[in-house]
Parts: structure tokens; C-alpha cells; sequence
């Protein structure tokens, strides 16, 4: 299991893009990522964020309030599984954020292949989660593997 | 009521052992269910309804079909049921509906023990089991619901470098199972919540204070020798077990179950912001399992198994039910 890590891109629009990717646990320093300055909105890509343990939600919860008292603008995109289910389950997970994209998990019962698909969910996105798609691998047809009704129930 | 059940219209009376009634909705349903209880552990009672549970002797089982109680009766269950050992105790059997209710149930007390019911009926084993714990009060061992030929690894843990390895060793395992990743996951994040409990929340000094439950989790500790955590894992190919048993015992049930209300309700309490723990460890545990058993022998020991149905993708997973156990040695002080 790898530790949180973390990269920061610069967009054109003078926003930087911190593509975080591992684990967040309570050895995510992300303290050092709420102190970086500079100017413009933040997004954080979370799809290779694949654990988050108990101390890891409350480092989290600590970092987005850090970035609210900061009055820092961010946004969250491709939200991994393993967040989307935090973002369901513990009360402002997302801080002031807000949620741009999640990933949808799919699961090909034939082959065991598992692959994650963009969904926008964005102002005029359809947020309509396909029950099922094309597996790459075997060509057989993937399962939606979650709930539909309540996957994205964070953002209702 | 309903007339078409067959019951009891005289409690019988008992022979000062743990008896066992059944409260559900519909008998029919779980006739076989109740033949098979009473061929494994001898009688079982129908009851028509909640008002019947006082006449019960205290010791009795009385398991409850949730789903299929009206609204109001639900609600009473959590008064009608007490947590400290004096009454009936309650077991109830519930699809889907009681994981609507946690923040309440588990906020009453009330709830020490649940087993999942599906289109296919109950585990038969994991009833017996129950049924058989709570009433022998033999209650420590992953292994009672595995079959005898699955056989558990296990591992000694004394320190946060261990707890590390163990994890590892645990995440090699379940790779070469072909387990979906995110059920993979589920095992890991279950056995490092487990391991961190067991490492900093359960051990006690003589006088009962807590050793190490407020020191940053960041920070290493190293347990005494004779203080081992034993850690198992064991695979059916439809069922993954995990296990962390401390020799300190020093948790209690009211404190998961105010824990696990707290996690439910997602309230600002939700997460502790201290320099321990979060708080929302036994919570994190609950939504990962299909099945959480918590066995306890005060100042003794403590056990807590975990089972993740993995016979299917994580979708199979979280669309079943849950099971929970809190079991305590009898007597124990």
C-alpha cells in the first residue's frame, strides 16, 4: 500500500490541478499541502486515491477546513470509489469544496476486470450513471459495482 | 396478529436455561428456520407480539423479524430491550431495514446482536453460531464460522512497525485470491483499524487507565511481552475472516455501540478531532464487514472477527445486509 503522494500541475487558467494518489491515513502529512500558497483555485484529482482509514477522515477534514479558513476555492474531481464512500458516509467530507467528477466503478463478472469511467457532474452534466458498459478486456458487458440510487447521494 | 401462525397461546414454561422466542411477522416464512432451531437447541416459542417479551424469563433469546414489524413496534424495541444484562436479550434478523434505524438502535443499547436475512433466508450457521454463544457462553474463535478444513494464518503483533508488516502480509495474501480490488481494500482497511485498536485504544495499565488511546496515531508504541496481539486471517473462497485478539479486554459493549450512533447519526460529532483516535474507527469497520462479532471477557481479553462476503463483486457486497455480535463472557466482572 502506497503513502499518499501527491503532484501539483498548472493549468492555463491560472488553476493548479494536485493530483493526490496512494493512501490516506494518519501519515498523510497534509499539512504542508494546505500551507502552499500561491494564487488561483485548487483541484484535487482523487481517483488514485484507492484507501482512507479513520485517522486518514479526520486528517482530511482537518486539510478542507484549513483550506476554508484560508478562504482557498477548490474543487474536487474524480473522486475514486474509496472517496465517494466517505464523501456518503461522514458529514462534510467535502469541507467547501465542491465535487466536480466522480469515477464510476465497473466490474465485468466473466473476466473479473474492474475499470472506473469519468462522470461529470457539473452544472447541465446528465449525472445518469450507465448500469453497465463494455469490458475491454473479454468484450463481455461490465456491471455498474455500486449502488445507483445512492452512489452519488452525496451530492442530493 | 396473525391468525394463520402457529403459537404458543400459553407460554411454556422454562427450565431456567436460555430459551428461545421468535417474534416475526410471518411464521410461514421462517418455519424451517424455527424447525432447525429447535432440532440444534431444543424449544422455541412464538410470540404474537412485544407484550408477550415481560412474561419471559430473563435469560430468553427473543429473536425479532425487523423488517416485517410495523413502524411503531420497531421504535419500542429500543426501549422494550435493555442493555444491561437484567432482561430477555434481543437478536434481531433483518434484511435491509435495521441499517436504516443504526443511528437509533445502536444509540438505545438495545442492539447487541443481529444477523442478516435475505431472499434465501438466514445464515443457518451463523444463527446456530449465535444462538450457540449466546447460550454455552463458549464464545472466542474466528474459527467456529468457518468450516474445520479452512485453516487461519496467524501472526504476533507488538509494536506499529509489526502492525505495518502484518499489513502487508495480509494485502499480499488477498492479491493472488482474485478478490475485487475494492473488497481488497475493505480486508485491508478492516485489519488496520483492527490492529490500530488493538495497539493503542485496548491496552490498560493495573488501575484501568488507558496506556496509549490519546497518543498521535503517528507516533510507534511497543507492547510488553505477554501482551501479543494475535491477528488471523482465513479464506473459504466465498468468505474472507479476520481477526485481532488483545489480552487486555478492557472494551466495552456500550462504548462501540455509542461509537457506532455516533458514526450513524453523521452529526458534528461525527469525527473526534483530539490527538487519538477519530472516533469513527468501529464505524469505518461496520461499513466494511458483512458480518462484526465483538467477543469479550473483561480484564481478560478481547476478540473482534470480521467476515467480508467477497463471493461476488463489491456491488454484491454492499446491497446484503449486516451482522453484528457483541458477545460477553458470562460472569465476567
Amino acid at each position: 500500500m502506497k503513502n499518499l503522494q501527491w503532484k501539483v500541475e498548472q493549468l492555463p487558467d491560472e488553476k493548479r490541478l494536485v493530483v493526490l494518489t496512494g493512501a490516506i491515513t494518519e501519515d498523510a502529512d497534509l499539512r504542508t499541502l494546505a500551507a502552499m500558497d500561491g494564487p488561483g483555485e485548487l483541484a484535487f484529482d482523487l481517483a488514485g486515491v484507492d484507501q482512507i482509514n479513520s485517522c486518514g477522515v479526520r486528517e482530511w477534514i482537518l486539510f478542507v477546513r484549513k483550506l476554508a479558513d484560508a478562504e482557498r476555492t477548490f474543487e474536487l474531481v474524480r473522486c475514486s470509489p474509496a472517496i465517494v464512500r466517505q464523501l456518503n458516509t461522514i458529514a462534510n467530507f467535502r469541507g467547501s469544496g465542491s465535487v466536480r467528477s466522480v469515477m464510476l466503478p465497473y466490474y465485468c463478472p466473466s473476466c473479473r476486470n474492474e475499470v472506473h469511467h469519468p462522470l461529470e457532474l457539473g452544472p447541465g452534466a446528465s449525472k445518469e450513471i450507465p448500469e453497465d458498459a463494455p469490458c475491454p478486456k473479454c468484450g463481455g458487458t461490465m456491471e455498474f459495482d455500486d449502488m445507483p440510487a445512492t452512489y452519488g447521494s452525496f451530492s442530493s | 396478529m396473525h391468525p394463520a401462525s402457529p403459537r404458543s397461546s400459553v407460554l411454556p414454561v422454562f427450565d431456567g436455561g436460555k430459551s428461545i422466542a421468535f417474534l416475526s411477522g410471518d411464521a410461514e416464512e421462517l418455519a424451517e428456520l424455527v424447525r432447525g432451531l429447535r432440532r440444534a437447541i431444543g424449544e422455541v416459542i412464538l410470540l404474537d407480539s412485544l407484550e408477550q417479551v415481560g412474561s419471559l424469563p430473563p435469560a430468553s433469546l427473543v429473536a425479532v423479524h425487523y423488517d416485517t414489524r410495523m413502524p411503531a413496534e420497531r421504535a419500542r424495541l429500543a426501549t422494550e430491550f435493555t442493555a444491561d444484562g437484567h432482561g430477555p436479550t434481543l437478536l434481531l434478523l433483518s434484511e435491509k431495514r435495521a441499517k436504516h434505524d443504526f443511528a437509533q438502535l445502536f444509540g438505545s443499547h438495545a442492539l447487541t446482536n443481529m444477523v442478516v436475512i435475505n431472499g434465501s433466508g438466514v445464515n443457518d450457521n451463523d444463527l446456530l453460531v449465535t444462538v450457540q454463544k449466546l447460550r454455552n457462553g463458549d464464545i472466542f474463535g474466528m474459527r467456529k464460522y468457518f468450516a474445520p478444513t479452512v485453516s487461519a494464518h496467524t501472526l504476533r503483533v507488538t509494536t506499529t512497525a509489526e502492525k505495518n508488516w502484518a499489513l502487508n502480509t495480509i494485502t499480499e495474501f488477498v492479491g493472488v485470491l482474485g478478490i475485487p480490488n475494492r473488497l481488497r481494500m475493505l480486508i485491508r482497511n478492516v485489519a488496520d483499524e483492527y490492529l490500530i485498536n488493538a495497539l493503542y485504544n485496548a491496552p490498560v495499565g493495573p488501575d484501568g487507565t488507558r496506556l496509549y488511546s490519546s497518543r498521535p496515531r503517528t507516533q510507534s508504541v511497543a507492547l510488553e511481552p505477554g501482551q501479543e496481539i494475535e491477528f488471523q486471517f482465513c479464506y473459504d473462497g466465498h468468505r474472507f475472516g479476520i481477526s485481532a485478539t488483545d489480552p487486555f479486554g478492557s472494551l466495552e459493549p456500550k462504548q462501540v455501540q455509542d461509537y457506532l450512533a455516533k458514526g450513524f447519526r453523521a452529526g458534528t460529532d461525527q469525527v473526534s478531532e483530539g490527538t487519538g483516535g477519530a472516533g469513527l474507527g468501529f464505524f469505518q469497520i461496520l461499513d466494511s464487514l458483512s458480518h462484526l462479532i465483538i467477543n469479550l471477557d473483561r480484564g481478560v481479553r478481547t476478540e473482534m472477527i470480521g467476515l467480508i462476503d467477497v463471493s461476488g463483486g463489491y456491488r454484491n457486497f454492499t446491497e446484503a445486509g449486516k451482522s453484528f455480535n457483541i458477545f460477553v463472557t458470562p460472569g465476567s466482572a
